[in-house]
């Protein structure tokens, strides 16, 4: 495993797509930032978006029953660089995901799609990454000021019906 | 109702039946006949998939319960996938949630019928940097992991222990320049095995053999050290010790429910 920095950390998780798994796995990546000397908000808020990325994974990527998920959370100075990847999804899945990261509104207009619109509040960078072979990578780079800045506190939650 | 079925591209002991529309008493006898007609052909296992369903009647919900009845005395199972949440609710009222597992879909499903009837071994990797305070997070994932899998919370504490164990001898005792330690956890229905990798020196790994293979004589021993080991001994049901060019790389057995 290569690190960029003396002062980064890398911590990689690969696990089988199944929901049990989230819950200690969210809890595990907040509990990791904590230790890495992140704020208690900070933490919080990259559980939930943690939450959000792998479920995505999970319940839109590939329904093969051997499919699994990788995280990567790195920790460099005052950000979180976390990257998970599936093993690919139908294609539906995989349009409506780019239409969600490179929107701000959810990508359709049912109940479902306004996990990326959480995502994209949560984290200063969001990139989406398709290889040849149809692996779906999210990559989401976390700062540890975001939280007090006040174009955060100050972004609306935008409207369902948009 | 329409009803389409459908073998299961990833099994064919499994059925997948779609349901459409409402699902009215007088879709009964249709439904009966079908299910037996999959049973015939000696196929148990049955997904129905009712993310297209509006409505579900009480004399259908009985037929579906005498269904699963019969796949249940064959030895399988009926489970219910992607009902929507109005429809789902109201089964649960008719408590038909202790009857019936719902799933919200296939692969959720399938997961879960990998875990039940094939024996499926799920496995977790984690790679992490050697740092001691990094190890309680790291036992709280996998006891974590243990109890969503169903794992009572005794089995759970004594896996979080075994974890502990290794993971911070694998740290303590490992080459300080290593730049990351593996941990891969495989659990299945009835055990779980920890294996953990680091980097060590050859007279480390004597030490770790040694110490396996005293087991319970270490801990009467003076030292006040080397009690770790024999502990994870004593609540687990095999431990292996191997070394190669990659390092050292130890295999923690533990049974569900067993002490």
């Amino acid at each position: 495993m290569q690190t960029e920095t003396s002062s980064s950390a890398l911590y990689d998780v690969k696990l089988p797509s199944d929901l049990d798994y989230i819950p200690p796995l969210r809890q595990f990546i907040s509990e990791i930032a904590k230790i890495e000397g992140f704020p208690k908000k900070f933490c919080f808020r990259t559980e939930i978006l943690v939450d959000e990325l792998c479920s995505n994974a999970i319940i839109h990527g590939s329904q093969d029953i051997q499919s699994r998920v990788a995280l990567i959370a790195e920790f460099v100075k005052d950000e979180l660089r976390l990257s998970v990847q599936d093993q690919g999804g139908s294609q539906p899945n995989v349009d409506n995901l780019k239409r969600a990261v490179s929107s701000v509104k959810p990508a359709s207009p049912s109940k479902l799609g306004k996990g990326m619109v959480i995502v994209q509040m949560l984290s200063n960078e969001l990139k989406l990454k398709l290889d040849d072979n149809g692996k779906t990578e999210v990559h989401v780079v976390r700062r540890r000021d975001m939280d007090d800045s006040p174009a955060f506190r100050e972004t609306p939650i935008p409207d369902r019906d948009q | 109702m329409k009803i389409t079925q459908q073998v299961s591209p990833f099994d064919d002991k499994i059925v997948l039946l779609h349901f459409e529309g409402d699902l009215n008493a007088t879709d009964c006898k249709q439904t009966s006949v079908l299910f037996q007609e999959i049973i015939d052909s000696k196929r148990y296992f049955i997904m129905a998939i009712m993310e297209q369903v509006t409505f579900i009647s009480s004399p259908f919900l009985g037929e579906l319960m005498g269904c699963k009845l019969r796949l249940v005395e064959k030895g399988g199972n009926l489970v219910i996938v992607g009902l929507n949440y109005d429809q789902r609710e109201k089964l649960i009222m008719m408590g038909a949630d202790h009857i019936f597992k719902f799933y919200p879909d296939t692969h959720t499903a399938y997961n879960q019928f990998q875990w039940d009837y094939n024996d499926g071994v799920q496995i977790l990797q984690l790679t992490v940097p050697p740092k001691m305070h990094v190890v309680p997070a790291m036992r709280r994932l996998i006891s974590g992991i243990a109890r969503q899998k169903g794992y009572s919370s005794k089995d759970a504490f004594r896996i979080e222990t075994i974890v502990d164990e290794i993971a911070n001898n694998a740290i303590e005792h490992g080459d300080k320049t290593q730049a990351d330690i593996d941990l891969e956890l495989r659990i299945g229905k009835t055990k779980v095995e920890v294996l953990i990798r680091n980097k060590t020196s050859t007279e480390k790994v004597r030490n770790l053999e040694n110490a396996v293979s005293q087991g319970q004589q270490a801990i009467q021993q003076d030292s006040t050290r080397g009690r770790g080991l024999a502990l994870v001994k004593l609540i687990s049901n095999a431990i292996d010790v191997s070394f190669d060019n990659n390092g050292t790389f130890i295999r923690i057995t533990k049974n569900r429910g067993d002490g």
